[in-house]
C-alpha cells in the first residue's frame, strides 16, 4: 500500500499578495501587550522572539518603530556574570538565546552595551574536545549549537578563539547517507539542521565539504506540490522551512533548483490578512517566529518590497556588510 | 506556533476563554514568581521540585526549570539514601512520560530524561528501549525519540544487529519511513564492515539492502524514502587527492598547482618545490582567489635571477626538472614532476586518474559494474509499468551514468529530457545535471587523448546552464561556451590559463568570477543581458585583456554606458558592432 503523500491545498481565497504593513504593524503590537497571555508564556523564548520581531521589522524597513533604549537595556540585564545571556531577566544564560541578543545588538550597532569579552569567554568555553558545542553547561550537544558558537563570534570578530579545525570536524561527522545533516553523529537528516551546518560551514569557511549537488538535490526535493518546502521526506510544508531549505540552497548556489513562483504563492498564502503575520500553514495561527521567516524566505526569492537578507545570519544585508563579517558561497 | 488552526469564536466563546487564561496566568505567575524566589534563596528542595513541574507539566520549553529540576536532584543526591533517591527519579521518569506524552517534541523534555538516566542510582535501560518502542510506534518518524534511542543503545549495549532488527521491523511495517532507513545507514557499517568499500558496508550485504529497497520501490514508487535510499546504496567513491595539473609561466615566474581535492596551504600542509633537486624556500602560496582558503588550485610567485642567486642554477636554453610535493602533517600525501623548457613560455602538464574508463565513474558509484546491471535492469521493468515515475527515471540516469557513459550518452539526454516534462518544479535541477554530464563527457574525451595537451574546448549550442567542473580545466587557453544559457561566471576563477573566452549568446547579467586570470586576452560577451559598467569591473583584474566584444548588451546601447566601460578599462579594445 503506498502511503498518500502529505501535503495541503492552498484555499482559492488566500492571500497572493504581500502584506507588509500589516505584518510591521503585527510585530510593532506584539511587543506592546506585554501582560498577554501569549506574550507571559512565551518568556521562556523572549529573546529569540525579540530577535525575530526586530530583523522582520529591519527587512521591512521600519526598525525605527521599535523602542531601540528599551531593547538594548533588556538585553544588557540578560547577560550574565558568565557571559552568556538568557532568554529573559533570571533565566539561565544558553547559546540560542546568547547568539539572538549578539543579533539584535548588530542589528542597532550596539556590541558595545554589553561585555563582548566576557561572551567569547563563554561561547569559547562551551566547545568540547570533539569539537562540538554544549548548549549550556549542562551539556546538551546538537549542531544548531556549532552555529550559534561560531556565529556569535563572527559578528564578535573573534572566531579564531574557536578549535576551528574541530568544530567542523565535528559537524562533518553528523553529515548522512543523503548528504544532509543532523543533531548529533547518527542523527537523521533535518533541514533546520542543515542550515545550521552549512551556516556554520560558511562562517568558517570550509564549505568544501559539502557536496553540493547531493545536498541540493535533497533540499529541493523538500518542495511538494502546493509549493511548500517540508523540513523532511514525507512531511508537512510550513513556511519557516523555506527559509532553512531555501538559505541553505542560497549558501550553496542552488536556490534556482525550486520553483520560486509556487513557493511564493505558498508563503503568500501562509499570510492572515486580518491581523497580519505568516502561519506556518495556510489558515494557522500567526507569530512572530513564522513571520520573520516567511518575509525573509520572500527576500531570497527576489521580493523588493522586503530588503534584501543575508542567507548565513538572516540579518539584513546591509547590517552584515556594515559589521564586516566574512562569510563564504559556492 | 506549529499546526494551530484559526478558528473563528463567538464574543461570548473569547469572553470564556479570556477568563479561563486570565486565571491560567495568575497561577503561572504566582508559581514562577515563588520558583524564582525560592531559587534565589537556595532552596532546592523538594518543594521547588514540585513547582517547577507545574509549570513545566503545560509549558515544558521553559528551560530554566529543567535547568532547577537538575539542580535539585544533584543537591537531593548528597542527603538522600540510595533508595530514597531512586524512588525520586522513578517519579520523575514517571513525570517525564507524561510530559512526553503532550509534547513528544521538547528538546528539553528529552535531555533532561538523559540527564536522569544518567545520574539516577539504578537506571533501567531496557524499560526505556520498550518506552522509545511505544513512542515510535505512535510516530514513527520524531527525531528527538530516534535520538534518544541511540543515546539508550549506547548506554546500554544494544548490538546494532538488535537495532537493525528493530529498523527491518518498522520498515516491514511502512516501507515509507526514512528514519529506519537512515538508520540502515548508520548500521550496516557497523555490522558488516568492509573497509575495502567506500561506504564501509561489504558488497553482500549491499546486496541483500538492494533486494529490500527494491521491494519497497516496487511497492510505493512515489516514495522519497526508497530512493533516497537506493541512491545511497549505488555508492560513491572518494576521490583520493592527486596533482591535476602543474603550470610555469617563465615570464611572470609563476607556477599553479592544481589538484584533485581541496587543501588548505598554510597550516598543516605544505606544497614543496624541487628545482633540478634542489628545494625552493620560502614560497608563499595563494589560491586562486589569492586568499588563504580552502581550495584545489595554489599559486605561487619567484623571481628566476634571486632564485639564481640564492644557488639554484638554471641551466639557460636547456630544460630543468620541477618537482612538487604536496606534504601534509609531514607526510607526503601526492607528488607530480614536470620538465621546464628555458625557452617555453608556458610549459604544463595535466594527469589523468588511472584505471578508469571514466573519471567521474567512481564519483557516481563505487559499486560493481556487475550489479548496477541489474539494478539498471530491474528498474527498467519498473518504467515499463510507472511510465511517468520520475525517480525511476533519474535512477536509470544515474545508473547508466555509471555503467557507461560514453555507451548510454543519448538515452540518458533523452531522459534527462524526459525528467524536465515530468518534474517541472525541479526543471533547474536536472538541467544542471545535464549540463554537469555534458562537460563530463567533455572531459572524459580530453582524458582519452592523453597525448595532446588538450588546451581547447569547445561546447556551443549544448544548452549548458553551468560550467561544472572548472577546477579541472586549470590549462585550457581557448574556451568556446557560445548559445547555451549560462546565468553566470562564477567558478571561472580556476581558468588561469586562459585565453580566449568566448560567451557570446547566453544570459549572463555580471562577469562576477572572471577575476584575476592572468592570461586573459579576448573575452567575448556579445548577446547577454549586461547592463552596466560595474558589471564589468571584474575584468580589471585581468592585466593582459586586449578585446572585448559587447555587442548586443544593454550596457553599450547607450553612450554613457560605453563611456563608462571605456573608463575602468582603459587600453582595452571595446567592440561594440558585429563584424558582418
Amino acid at each position: 500500500m503506498g502511503t498518500p503523500i502529505k501535503d495541503v491545498v492552498i484555499p482559492s481565497n488566500a492571500p497572493k499578495t504581500l502584506f507588509l504593513q500589516k505584518h510591521a504593524d503585527y510585530i510593532a503590537a506584539y511587543g506592546e501587550k506585554k501582560d498577554d497571555y501569549e506574550y507571559v508564556m512565551t518568556e521562556f523564548l523572549r529573546m529569540n522572539g525579540m530577535y525575530w520581531g526586530l530583523t522582520g521589522m529591519a527587512l521591512a524597513g521600519q526598525l525605527d518603530r521599535m523602542d531601540r533604549s528599551e531593547v538594548i537595556c533588556f538585553v544588557q540585564s540578560c547577560q550574565h556574570e558568565c557571559g552568556g545571556f538568557s532568554c529573559s531577566v533570571g533565566h539561565d544564560p544558553h547559546l540560542l538565546s546568547t547568539l539572538s541578543a549578539v543579533q539584535i545588538l548588530t542589528l542597532y550597532n550596539a556590541l558595545d552595551a554589553v561585555n563582548t569579552e566576557a561572551v567569547v569567554k563563554w561561547v569559547k568555553s562551551l566547545q568540547q574536545a570533539d569539537g562540538s558545542f554544549y548548549g549550556d553547561k549542562w551539556g546538551e550537544v546538537d549542531t544548531r549549537f556549532s552555529f550559534c558558537a561560531v556565529a556569535c563570534l563572527t559578528l564578535l570578530h573573534r572566531l579564531e578563539e574557536l578549535d576551528i579545525d574541530k568544530a567542523v570536524e565535528f559537524v562533518v561527522s553528523c553529515m548522512n547517507f543523503d548528504g544532509a545533516f543532523g543533531c548529533r553523529p547518527g542523527s537523521e537528516s533535518h533541514s533546520g539542521q542543515v542550515y545550521c551546518c552549512v551556516g556554520m560551514l560558511s562562517v568558517t569557511g570550509h564549505l568544501h565539504h559539502i557536496n553540493a549537488d547531493q545536498l541540493g538535490w535533497w533540499l529541493c526535493e523538500r518542495q511538494l506540490a502546493s509549493g511548500g518546502l517540508n523540513g523532511r521526506p514525507e512531511k508537512l510544508p510550513d513556511v519557516c522551512y523555506s527559509w532553512w531549505v531555501l538559505a541553505s540552497l542560497k549558501i550553496i548556489d542552488r536556490l534556482h533548483w525550486v520553483d520560486k513562483d509556487k513557493l511564493v504563492q505558498f508563503i503568500l498564502a501562509c499570510q492572515d490578512e486580518e491581523t497580519g503575520g505568516f502561519a506556518d500553514r495556510p489558515g494557522d495561527m500567526v507569530d512572530p517566529f513564522h513571520t520573520l521567516f516567511g518575509l525573509a524566505a520572500l527576500s531570497l526569492l527576489g521580493d523588493r518590497a522586503v530588503k534584501p537578507v543575508n542567507p548565513v545570519l538572516c540579518m539584513p544585508e546591509e547590517d552584515i556588510r556594515r559589521a564586516g563579517v566574512n562569510l563564504q558561497f559556492l | 506556533m506549529h499546526g494551530r488552526l484559526k478558528v473563528k469564536s463567538t464574543a461570548e466563546q473569547q469572553e470564556a476563554k479570556r477568563k479561563e487564561r486570565e486565571k491560567k496566568l495568575q497561577i503561572y505567575n504566582a508559581a514562577t514568581s515563588k520558583i524564582f524566589s525560592k531559587k534565589k534563596d537556595g532552596e532546592l528542595d523538594e518543594e521547588l521540585l514540585h513547582l517547577c513541574g507545574e509549570v513545566l507539566a503545560a509549558n515544558p520549553d521553559f528551560y530554566t526549570l529543567w535547568n532547577y529540576r537538575k539542580e535539585v536532584f544533584l543537591e537531593l543526591r548528597k542527603s538522600k539514601s540510595p533508595t530514597e533517591l531512586q524512588n525520586l527519579f522513578l517519579a520523575e521518569l514517571f513525570f517525564l512520560e507524561s510530559c512526553l506524552r503532550m509534547n513528544p517534541k521538547s528538546y528539553g523534555t528529552w535531555h533532561h530524561r538523559c540527564f536522569v538516566m544518567d545520574t539516577m542510582p539504578d537506571p533501567d535501560w531496557l524499560r526505556e528501549l520498550e518506552l522509545c518502542n511505544q513512542f515510535l510506534k505512535y510516530d514513527e518518524r520524531n527525531f528527538h525519540c530516534w535520538d534518544y534511542r541511540r543515546f539508550i543503545v549506547k548506554r546500554a549495549n544494544v548490538s546494532p544487529e538488535a537495532e537493525l532488527d528493530f529498523s527491518m521491523s518498522k520498515i516491514s511495517n511502512n516501507f515509507s519511513n526514512y528514519s529506519s532507513w537512515h538508520y540502515r545507514s548508520k548500521l550496516l557499517p557497523l555490522i558488516h564492515p568492509d573497509s575495502g568499500q567506500p561506504m564501509g558496508v561489504s558488497e553482500d550485504a549491499l546486496l541483500k539492502e538492494y533486494e529490500l529497497v527494491q521491494n519497497g520501490f516496487f511497492t510505493d514508487p512515489d516514495d522519497q524514502s526508497n530512493w533516497f535510499y537506493h541512491r545511497w546504496l549505488m555508492g560513491r567513491g572518494e576521490l583520493k587527492q592527486a596533482v591535476n595539473s602543474v603550470s610555469v609561466f617563465q615570464p611572470e615566474g609563476r607556477i599553479s598547482v592544481s589538484f584533485l581535492r581541496h587543501v588548505q596551504v598554510g597550516k598543516s600542509a605544505s606544497i614543496s618545490l624541487e628545482c633540478d633537486g634542489s628545494p625552493l624556500k620560502n614560497i608563499k602560496w595563494l589560491n586562486h582567489e589569492n586568499k588563504e582558503g580552502h581550495s584545489t588550485l595554489w599559486i605561487t610567485f619567484f623571481l628566476f635571477i634571486p632564485f639564481r642567486l640564492i644557488g639554484v642554477i638554471l641551466p639557460i636554453a636547456e630544460s630543468w626538472t620541477l618537482d612538487v610535493q604536496l606534504v601534509i602533517n609531514n607526510l607526503s600525501v601526492c607528488s607530480a614532476q614536470i620538465q621546464v623548457l628555458a625557452e617555453e613560455k608556458n610549459s604544463r602538464k595535466r594527469w589523468v586518474p588511472s584505471g578508469l574508463s571514466s573519471r567521474f565513474s567512481q564519483e557516481m558509484s563505487s559499486v560493481k559494474a556487475e550489479t548496477l546491471q541489474q539494478e539498471l535492469e530491474a528498474i527498467t521493468q519498473l518504467m515499463e509499468v510507472e511510465t511517468d515515475n520520475k525517480w525511476a527515471v533519474l535512477t536509470a540516469v544515474l545508473l547508466m551514468k555509471a555503467l557507461d557513459p560514453q555507451k548510454h550518452e543519448a538515452e540518458i539526454m533523452v531522459n534527462l529530457d524526459k525528467l524536465q516534462a515530468l518534474d517541472f518544479k525541479r526543471v533547474e535541477y536536472y538541467k544542471d545535471l545535464r549540463s554537469r554530464f555534458i562537460v563530463e563527457a567533455a572531459i572524459d574525451a580530453m582524458d582519452r587523448e592523453s597525448s595532446s595537451l588538450a588546451t581547447t574546448l569547445s561546447l556551443p549550442h549544448r544548452g549548458l546552464t553551468k560550467l561544472y567542473h572548472s577546477e579541472l580545466l586549470t590549462l585550457l587557453t581557448s574556451l568556446n561556451l557560445s548559445d547555451n544559457q549560462l546565468r553566470d561566471v562564477r567558478q571561472f576563477g580556476f581558468l588561469q590559463s586562459l585565453r580566449e573566452l568566448d560567451l557570446s549568446n547566453n544570459c549572463l547579467t555580471t562577469c562576477h568570477g572572471l577575476q584575476n586570470l592572468p592570461c586573459l586576452e579576448k573575452v567575448v560577451l556579445s548577446n547577454n543581458q549586461l547592463s552596466s559598467p560595474e558589471s564589468l569591473a571584474t575584468l580589471q583584474t585581468c592585466p593582459y585583456l586586449k578585446q572585448l566584444h559587447l555587442v548586443g548588451n544593454p550596457v553599450v546601447e547607450q553612450e554613457a554606458g560605453l563611456e563608462g566601460i571605456k573608463e575602468i578599462l582603459p587600453g582595452v579594445e571595446i567592440i561594440t558592432q558585429s563584424s558582418s
